[in-house]
């Protein structure tokens, strides 16, 4: 057991057992060494909760299960996560989005030192700037050094890839598609996804074919990368559920990045901001020239 | 019995490559996908199990099956019966799993015309296993790391 470990396990058993919360969302240890996301609701199985550095989901997507279904008057049953600081991110988005309520969640912030998918540290991981959560409740401290590297730039990749001519980046994403099985476990993992109805399945209107070419993959994924545009907060929940090692998150991290450059916003710094799409300013101008195609 | 070793193999899938199409696990990274091969260079020959079946290959998740064309009359075409294709390295597991479906598209009528035409086209050239991996179990529903069943040839 971590120091990491213990704490987690000691801030759960306080909410736990003050019935400030009714459940506790965090990871257990599963078969082959890998964890998998656990819902602790009796405070017997606080000693299950751990944290490792393969903990690569996103547990917010959690809560969508635990949402008042529509037009029932019944609160949330007060929930706790163990989340990390792109977690936390995802949580002002709902909250911004009027999904959640702030006060039925406590979040047990992690000090992150990064994450890895199959045993390889995670792209959006490796070019993340941030280490402490923007919101929590109980604070764990890190058992390894979280210092950012002075030549962080969260979006070095990215900024290569566009210097890519449009045949280069057609031929990169055709390749990395023709894998894709079209398991839809991205859009599952992912807490900014949660229609009730997804386009990729939507029969009236048609958008898309069920067909497995890749033309139909990349619609569905460009079309997710924009339905999170100002939506994704980098947690990389995607890539981590991808079971084919499809690097989902560049998608979404060019869009994040033209966001941030064109208009200074980044997802999740509060839960007061209005989500992106939604706060338009009549005397914003678009700078940009429209360059990029990716 | 007859044996070939691995240079002509090699020397093998090139002639076949020329007059059908040769299938065989490919590495994308980190993932074993069958794929279609000119030489044998391009495949993966060590490895446990490939991330996806080898049924893609004779059972597509989508492909034509009628062309309508319309006009004055409507002319109805039927799709073109499958070009031949000869797939190496596939595990036993993989071809007794392929007798099942054969049991439900063309074990007794109506046939299914067009899986038939695909099983037709198809050769299989296993690979039996070399040691039990983690998630094994074929001798438990009647496989073996050796078994022939819906294959054509094993090495």
């Amino acid at each position: 057991m971590t120091r990491m470990d213990e704490q987690i396990r000691e801030a759960a058993r306080q909410l736990l057992e003050s019935s400030k919360v009714s459940a506790v969302i965090g990871y257990e240890l599963a078969a082959q060494g890998k964890v998998r996301p656990i819902i602790v609701e009796k405070t017997e199985d606080i000693g299950r909760l751990v944290w490792n550095e393969d903990c690569n989901l996103n547990l917010v997507n959690y809560l969508h299960q635990r949402k008042t279904p529509t037009g029932k008057d019944q609160p949330m049953p007060k929930t706790a996560l163990v989340l990390r600081p792109c977690d936390v991110r995802s949580i002002n988005l709902l909250i911004t989005e009027q999904q959640i309520k702030r006060e039925n969640i406590k979040i047990i912030g992690l000090q992150c030192a990064g994450t890895r998918i199959n045993n390889k540290p995670s792209i959006t991981c490796s070019f993340c700037m941030e280490r402490t959560p923007v919101d929590y409740d109980v604070l764990i401290e890190s058992d390894t050094p979280v210092e950012i590297p002075s030549d962080a730039n969260g979006f070095k990749d990215i900024e290569e890839m566009e210097n890519w001519t449009a045949e280069e980046q057609l031929a990169f994403w055709t390749e990395e598609f023709d894998r894709c099985i079209r398991c839809y476990a991205c859009r599952q993992a992912c807490p900014g996804c949660y229609c009730f109805e997804c386009v990729a399945e939507q029969v009236d209107p048609h958008w898309t074919s069920i067909a497995m070419e890749v033309p139909e993959k990349m619609f569905f994924h460009v079309m997710r990368a924009y339905h999170l545009a100002g939506r994704c907060v980098l947690c990389g929940a995607c890539e981590a559920a991808c079971p084919m090692n499809i690097p989902l998150s560049k998608l979404n991290r060019k869009i994040a990045k033209d966001i941030l450059e064109t208009f200074g916003y980044k997802t999740g710094d509060d839960a007061n901001t209005a989500p992106f799409l939604a706060c338009f300013d009549s005397n914003e101008r678009l700078k940009v020239e429209p360059s990029c195609h990716f | 019995m007859q044996f070939i070793n691995y240079e002509t193999r090699d020397q093998w899938i090139l002639t076949l490559a020329a007059d059908a199409r040769v299938v065989a696990p490919v590495d994308s990274k980190e993932k074993l996908i069958y794929k279609q091969i000119k030489t044998a260079e391009e495949a993966v020959w060590n490895f446990e199990k490939t991330n996806l079946p080898a049924k893609a290959w004779y059972f597509p998740m989508s492909e034509p099956i009628l062309f309508i064309e319309q006009g004055t009359q409507t002319k109805l075409t039927e799709a073109l019966a499958p070009e031949p294709i000869v797939m190496f390295g596939i595990r036993p597991c993989d071809a007794r799993s392929g007798l099942i479906l054969d049991k439900l598209f063309i074990g007794k009528p109506p046939i299914d015309r067009q899986y038939a035409n695909h099983r037709k086209a198809l050769t299989m050239i296993g690979l039996s296993c070399p040691e039990m991996w983690e998630t094994c179990f074929c001798t438990a529903v009647g496989g073996a790391p050796n078994s022939r069943d819906g294959l054509d040839i094993i090495n």
